[in-house]
């Protein structure tokens, strides 16, 4: 079991004190607009803000002026980040007095409010991504910062299809989650569902150990934790009624 | 010869083959799916490549930004296809036949893109143009990580490359490069990838990160960076 404790000092400046929202400009590249309210926390005027995107090999930093004297820069197009990318965002206060600056308060990972102008969830537990995925329709990528279903952008309605479709739905998102539970217990080993609030394997195995008659994950060996995983694939169907859903939808098609 | 990227098609037959020669058979790379037409595709903006001899990983990525530059081509770091067609194409570089033929390709995702923090960087070809082109750090950094053979991945590239917070970087990179590089013999200096030794690579990457939570360590200059560390790299600090 790992937990993270905060040695440092820092403030955690609360998520909901930063909304995003990415679009596109005339030219078609990525850029965003940012409402920071950081003026209730409790740090020097003078400290400097700092906006940081990211996603995969792209990073970007926008400099925000100070918390008593603050600037949106003129350009906030995300440049070095790839168009179709959906960027999460890291934002810290930083006391630049001293030559080495401190980081007296940050958060990290937050999601875009809404996504050229569709609303995103903020707090979603699987991104969704549209992208050339040759010739499969989806799959999970667990590489990045935060679990993202990658759905081929080239298949048709796919996203009408990914969305609202029963058999799409029963067929595929049992196994994201056991892909994805796989992942944390198994390979990451990581069984603690009150790690971290910040970070996606404690929301998941939060999501999962609170399906019906589901309780905490095992720390026991790996065989434990395997039909831990198989019992909650099974309590996410009964609790999301996949089978009827998928039985109604294939009659409803017929 | 103009640049493609193979089809889904193609990587399903490039595949095989690298497990064919894991097990220890001898056989020719599959050349003919560089221009099968259902198993690669052409490339928007039709660059031209050579076959070339890259003396290390540096000169491939210094090549293939020459051959990629002035092209708009998005995403061009996650592109598989394209990325797989160029280890083929220079299979003989990135996987040398060694004594009686036998090849030793290792990892699929050396050879066949895996976009991603994990393996994404670990492509021979592409991780090498990431680091010089993508992050940016060119002739400045990328000597440090890419000064191996091009079959040969650095444990410098392997351990910077794989965390976004110190590729990133400049003034991380900085600090790594006046520490560890030799610009005399220009190449790492010896010792500085021994495990459980003081100062080294690995123990440069525990303490930056460590750093990392404390400090702004991406408004920093590397001299700034190379401040904060303790004694024990103070070896490592002559040139």
């Amino acid at each position: 079991m790992i937990r993270k404790l905060n040695y440092t000092g820092r403030q955690k400046i609360p998520r909901c004190n930063v909304e995003i929202d990415v679009r596109r400009d005339r030219t078609g590249m990525r850029t965003f607009d940012i409402r920071l309210h950081l003026d209730r926390l409790d740090l020097p005027g003078k400290a400097h803000i700092y906006v940081e995107a990211y996603h995969r090999s792209g990073y970007q930093r926008f400099d925000f002026g100070t918390l008593e004297k603050m600037r949106i820069p003129e350009d906030m197009r995300l440049t070095r980040l790839s168009r179709s990318a959906i960027p999460l965002f890291r934002i810290k206060v930083v006391d630049t007095s001293d030559r080495h600056g401190r980081i007296l308060g940050s958060v990290d990972k937050i999601r875009p409010q809404s996504v050229d102008d569709q609303p995103a969830d903020r707090q979603t537990l699987l991104h969704v991504e549209f992208d050339d995925l040759g010739n499969k329709i989806w799959e999970l990528d667990l590489e990045g910062d935060w679990p993202t279903l990658r759905l081929n952008a080239g298949a048709e309605e796919i996203s009408f299809i990914a969305g609202a479709d029963y058999r799409f739905l029963s067929l595929v998102y049992p196994e994201v989650v056991r892909q994805i539970l796989t992942r944390i217990l198994i390979q990451d080993d990581h069984t603690d569902p009150e790690c971290n609030d910040d970070d996606w394997p404690t929301l998941w195995l939060r999501l999962a150990s609170d399906l019906p008659g589901m309780r905490p994950p095992p720390q026991t060996e790996k065989a434990e934790r395997e039909r831990w995983i198989e019992d909650a694939v099974e309590a996410f169907a009964v609790k999301y009624n996949l089978l009827g859903k998928f039985n109604k939808s294939l009659q409803e098609g017929r | 010869m103009k640049v493609r990227r193979l089809t889904e098609k193609g990587i399903k037959e490039f595949r095989p083959y690298l497990a064919t020669l894991r097990s220890g058979a001898v056989a020719e790379p599959p050349r003919h799916l560089l221009t099968a037409p259902d198993k690669s595709a052409p490339v928007q903006g039709s660059p031209e490549i050579e076959e070339m001899t890259f003396g290390t990983r540096l000169d491939a990525a210094r090549y293939l930004d020459k051959v990629f530059s002035g092209l708009k081509l998005d995403s061009i770091e996650t592109d598989v296809g394209l990325w797989s067609w160029l280890s083929l194409f220079y299979f003989d570089q990135v996987c040398p036949p060694g004594p009686r033929g036998l090849r030793k390709p290792g990892r699929d995702y050396r050879h066949i893109l895996e976009p991603g923090y994990r393996y994404g960087h670990r492509h021979l070809l592409g991780g090498a143009y990431l680091v010089y082109t993508v992050y940016g750090w060119g002739e400045e950094f990328s000597k440090l990580m890419l000064s191996t053979p091009s079959p040969t991945e650095s444990m410098f590239h392997h351990e910077l490359a794989t965390r976004q917070n110190l590729i990133t970087n400049r003034g991380i990179l900085e600090a790594a490069y006046a520490l560890y590089f030799d610009n005399r013999a220009q190449k790492p200096k010896r010792g500085s990838l021994m495990k459980n030794a003081p100062g080294t690579l690995y123990r440069f990457i525990d303490v930056v990160q460590q750093l990392d939570l404390t400090y702004d360590l991406y408004s920093m200059t590397g001299k700034q960076i190379l401040q904060l560390l303790p004694s024990e790299f103070d070896r490592w600090r002559r040139p």
